[in-house]
């Protein structure tokens, strides 16, 4: 019996390796003919890497704030533009009791030269310098009877590709942060859908009869709860916190894949080689990691990329609703909320965030179907 | 072969042409991997009444000849050549023309009669709709002749069982449905597509016999596309030999089954066990190899690497199929195949 | 058949009945209640509110209340629209919703499958990827994204349509928000037809009618269509229950008065029997549809029997 079982194994694991490499190398091929995965697959890595790297690099912090420039619509255009220079100037000084005496602008410094009744007191370089929109104060020159100072100083320009939002916040900055909420929300949720539908289903059609009747009846009883309640009260009830989203997410999204995993290992359980492998003693665990697993892996791969997709739209969904991230976080769901709050006024605040969304499940979907047609030849 | 000697062959007693004319058809697949090309310049001819077999392994291309003649390749196949239906030119026709010959005057059954009918309708429905298609019948009318059919391809209670579904037909039942929708308008050639691989056997003798008998009764000419060399004894008149997508070798059956002039010819029958032979240690020889590859056949003959009589010249050079003795021919660099003329691998 | 149906239905009670228990204490066990308000009433008042609705009685009396009132069809008063009950609420709301989700369902069956068969009969061709690019936008647009775009298109720039409202039901009110809802159903619809649909095509039955000289019409409408729709009519059932019980984003976005948006109003305000007449109703839909969608199995089916 030992070495008979030897034998099976070393024979069997060895047709395995042969069968495979060719299914898996030929799936590959077929991937990388899909000339819609390929691009999808080069833009979502863009879309990640951007998403994860963007925030560290952008000039501007997710949360900072811009009080002068609320809505401000997407362009290369650097703020303050030029003409705008001395009412900003003006707006600094309003509380100094100065008058503004010449303005010269050259590049991003300003000379400015400024007179009052009093004598200035020259704290006053200190203040402007305090504010967001200034910096490097120095004072240059000060008239002897102290009612007239000369400054020099930079303007802090900056520049919002995507624009700013209705509080004067980058937008780019925000949308690619979402975006890491987003994608990690996404790959979290799909994650724990796949634990434990994977169990759940393999299990139930392994074990079969009675079990796999009970353990699916109350899989479709779940599948009867009105899910959008449930998570609706599980953030009720434990508060907006961003991984209860994914562990409602994935603990609703099983279902799924439970029933794919399930359906998968009936079907190869009645299969020839199956029984080939248990005729030969090969042990319950050999062929569930040799044969089972395996063969149900290609409809689970395609299921989970496809998952992301639908777990990305449902956090958005939630966001919408206001029951996703909570400030300071966002996702791209929250930011296309607040962009259909003002859609009329800052459309830009809608579009980038809904182009972002768009792309990466539209990359999704056409990986799953790629990988699908891929692993799935006939069906193409 | 040339044209010529196809319609030669095919006239041997009369002027008409032949019922089927096939003449250098080539049929070409485009797949991501390349062009495959699964027929490669086949010639023949079927004259009336005649039963003709084909045969060879799986991949050799003889069910994709018949798709040709069909119109029923898949969307990336095409087939160049010369199809005649009683002289008229089939390839490109509009599907729309083809229609008043397939199904009509040309019928084809397949291999799965387990998918081969429409799950969803009921078989009465299956079979009326084509003679009131071809034919403008009545639906009663059409009822009646499809029950009349049933009888002919021996369906016990015919008149009940016609408005069952496929599904409650056992697989040579469903066979026999097959052949009966396919006869539904007396065609003059049935295309058989290994109708009985996917059956046991005992149905499929029963199938072969029905078969024969409609040939004789009829006068319905037969082709017969199988792997398996006894199904081919049991029915037809002629062989064709397939391999690669060529015609290796031609003739009458008793002469392919007792001379075979081709090495590949040779191996099959070598392959099949055979009941009557007086050694019992007798071997069964398999060919050693696989089949070539169509995408990168060999430059000379496409059996060459797995052949026993092989030589210099077979590396070299693609031999044409040629007329030999006997109303024969065959696709050979070699004029006999002894076993002294076998070379040592 | 009838007597399958009858079974299915009573076969149901017990999931309903699952589904009504985990709702009621899940939502239970969420802190707050109906009458937290921002400023808290009196002691006094909030001891009698809780009297009238029995939320002083303990967790599991209430719940056998509930079930008690249930049995005889009432789904008891709101708790935070004083003057309604739970049914009248529903009973407003459902009619419209039904309209709405029935218009959609119907644009998204016809429409998609017509783009899903010529798709498919015009499979790797230009036509065939204009038809697919655009189904997989419907699909990955969610609606809250396409509604206020085409509110800024077609309400703002445009000017074709109201913008939002309900203008007493007017149909030009009702376009913009059954095109919303029917959108990402035509897109899955047109998939999944296109897809089965190509499958049938090459089925074995489908060459055995080609090769009986049928012509292509014949070969599509009699021997193609039916099977390449089974998927579809699996995946309407659900979609079904869910678009006549209303959609959340589309009625508030529109101002659709459906019974959608008590949904999540009902559980963020916590009306308790509010939200469980919605659960009672989405469920009962969901439990229905299912049933439907096997009947239709079926009659499309000849190898399905119920007896």
């Amino acid at each position: 019996m030992t070495t008979l079982s030897r034998f099976d194994a070393a024979t069997g694991s060895e047709d395995d390796a042969v069968r495979g490499r060719s299914l898996w190398a030929n799936a590959w091929r077929r991937l990388l003919s899909n000339r819609a995965a390929v691009v999808s697959v080069v833009l979502l890595l863009i879309i990640a890497l951007l998403s994860v790297v963007g925030p560290m690099v952008s000039p501007h912090g997710v949360g900072e704030i811009y009080r002068s420039y609320t809505k401000v619509p997407a362009g290369f255009q650097a703020y303050p533009r030029e003409a705008d220079i001395p009412d900003m100037v003006g707006t600094a000084l309003r509380r100094s009791r100065t008058e503004v005496q010449s303005l010269e602008l050259d590049g991003s410094t300003i000379i400015l030269t400024i007179t009052s009744a009093r004598e200035i007191d020259e704290r006053l370089a200190r203040s402007l310098a305090r504010s967001a929109d200034f910096a490097d104060v120095t004072v240059v020159e000060k008239s002897a009877d102290g009612l007239a100072m000369t400054l020099s100083m930079e303007v802090v320009r900056n520049t919002f590709l995507f624009g700013t939002d209705a509080n004067g916040r980058d937008l780019l900055t925000r949308v690619l942060f979402g975006g890491r909420i987003s994608l990690m929300i996404g790959l979290l949720a799909t994650m724990v859908s796949l634990v434990i539908g994977v169990l759940y289903g393999a299990t139930a059609g392994y074990l079969g009869g009675r079990v796999d009747n009970v353990m699916m009846r109350i899989v479709d009883v779940l599948y009867s709860i009105p899910f959008m309640f449930f998570v609706i009260l599980l953030m009720v009830f434990f508060g907006r916190n961003i991984v209860l989203i994914f562990v409602a997410v994935g603990a609703i999204e099983w279902l799924d894949m439970a029933r794919i995993v399930r359906g998968q290992t009936l079907s190869i359980k009645r299969r020839e080689f199956i029984e080939a492998a248990m005729a030969c003693g090969v042990s319950t665990s050999t062929i569930i990691r040799r044969h089972v697993v395996p063969n149900a892996l290609g409809p689970v791969v395609v299921y989970m990329t496809l998952l992301v997709p639908k777990v990305i739209l449902l956090e958005s969904f939630l966001s919408f609703l206001g029951l996703g991230v909570q400030e300071p976080m966002t996702s791209w769901g929250v930011l296309i909320s607040e962009g259909a709050n003002n859609i009329v006024e800052a459309p830009w605040m809608l579009i980038f965030p809904a182009v972002f969304l768009g792309l990466t499940l539209f990359c999704l979907n056409f990986i799953g179907d790629g990988l699908r047609d891929a692993l799935d030849p006939k069906d193409r | 072969m040339t044209v010529a000697a196809a319609a030669r062959e095919a006239k041997p007693n009369g002027g008409s042409p032949p019922v089927l004319e096939v003449s250098n058809l080539v049929t070409r697949f485009a797949t991501p991997e390349g062009e495959v090309c699964a027929v490669n310049d086949v010639s023949f001819a079927v004259a009336e009444g005649e039963a003709v077999g084909i045969v060879g392994e799986s991949g050799s291309g003889k069910s994709q000849i018949f798709m040709s003649v069909m119109g029923l390749l898949a969307s990336n196949g095409t087939a160049s050549g010369s199809v005649r239906y009683r002289g008229a030119e089939l390839l490109g026709l509009p599907t729309r023309l083809l229609n008043k010959i397939r199904g009509a005057r040309m019928s084809m059954i397949f291999q799965d009669p387990m998918t081969s009918l429409n799950p969803y309708l009921k078989v009465s429905k299956q079979m009326t709709e084509v003679l009131v298609y071809h034919q403008k019948m009545g639906e009663a009318e059409a009822l009646r002749r499809a029950v009349d059919m049933l009888d002919l391809v021996r369906i016990p209670e015919a008149r009940r069982r016609i408005g069952m579904y496929p599904h409650e037909f056992s697989g040579g039942m469903r066979q026999r449905v097959m052949i009966a929708m396919a006869l539904l308008c007396q065609p003059d050639l049935l295309i058989a597509d290994e109708p009985t691989t996917a059956l046991d056997v005992t149905v499929q003798a029963q199938i072969i016999d029905l078969l024969r008998d409609i040939k004789a009764e009829l006068n319905t000419a037969i082709i017969m596309i199988t792997h398996d060399l006894g199904v081919i004894a049991g029915i037809s008149d002629r062989v064709l030999v397939m391999y690669a997508g060529r015609i290796v070798e031609r003739g009458g059956v008793v002469d392919i089954f007792h001379d075979p002039q081709h090495p590949y010819t040779e191996g099959l029958l070598n392959s099949m066990p055979r009941i009557d032979s007086a050694l019992v240690e007798d071997e069964l020889i398999s060919i050693p190899g696989q089949p070539p590859n169509l995408q990168s056949l060999p430059g000379g003959c496409s059996f060459e690497p797995r052949c026993r009589y092989r030589i210099d010249r077979c590396t070299l050079e693609a031999p044409e199929l040629r007329e030999i003795a006997g109303g024969r021919a065959k696709a050979c660099h070699r004029e006999a195949l002894t076993p002294q003329a076998a070379v040592r691998a | 058949m009838l007597s399958y149906a009858v079974r299915r239905l009573l076969g149901a009670i017990p999931t309903v009945f699952v589904i009504i228990t985990i709702s009621f204490f899940m939502m239970r066990l969420a802190p707050g209640g109906p009458f937290n308000l921002e400023r808290p009433l009196p002691a006094n008042i909030l001891r009698n509110l809780n009297a009238v609705y029995n939320l002083d009685k303990p967790l599991l009396m209430q719940f056998f209340i509930y079930l008690q009132n249930l049995v005889h069809g009432n789904f008891g008063p709101s708790m935070v629209y004083r003057d309604l009950s739970v049914a009248e609420i529903i009973g407003s709301g459902l009619p419209v919703s039904i309209q709405f989700g029935g218009a959609a369902l119907l644009l998204a069956l016809v429409v998609g499958a017509c783009f899903g068969s010529y798709a498919a009969l015009k499979q790797n061709s230009m036509s065939d990827y204009s038809v697919m690019i655009v189904a997989m936008v419907g699909i990955t647009i969610p609606n809250f994204v396409m509604a206020p775009l085409m509110q800024l298109v077609f309400g703002v720039e445009l000017d074709w349509l109201p913008v939002g409202g309900w203008g007493e039901g007017a149909l030009a009110n009702k376009v913009m928000p059954v095109i919303a809802l029917a959108l990402p159903q035509v897109a899955v619809v047109a998939r999944l037809t296109r897809g089965s649909l190509i499958e049938v095509l090459r089925a074995n039955h489908v060459r055995t009618a080609r090769a009986k000289g049928l012509p292509e019409r014949i070969v599509l409408w009699r021997h193609s269509l039916r099977a390449a729709l089974l998927p579809v009519v699996s995946y309407l059932g659900p979609a079904a229950a869910a678009l006549l019980t209303g959609s959340v984003v589309v009625e508030t976005i529109f101002g659709v008065p459906g019974v959608g948006r008590f949904f999540v109003q009902g559980a963020l305000n916590r009306d308790y029997t509010l939200v469980m007449g919605t659960v009672v109703l989405i469920a009962s839909f969901i439990v229905l549809f299912n049933l439907l969608v096997d009947l239709a199995y079926g009659f499309l089916d000849p190898k399905v029997r119920y007896d």
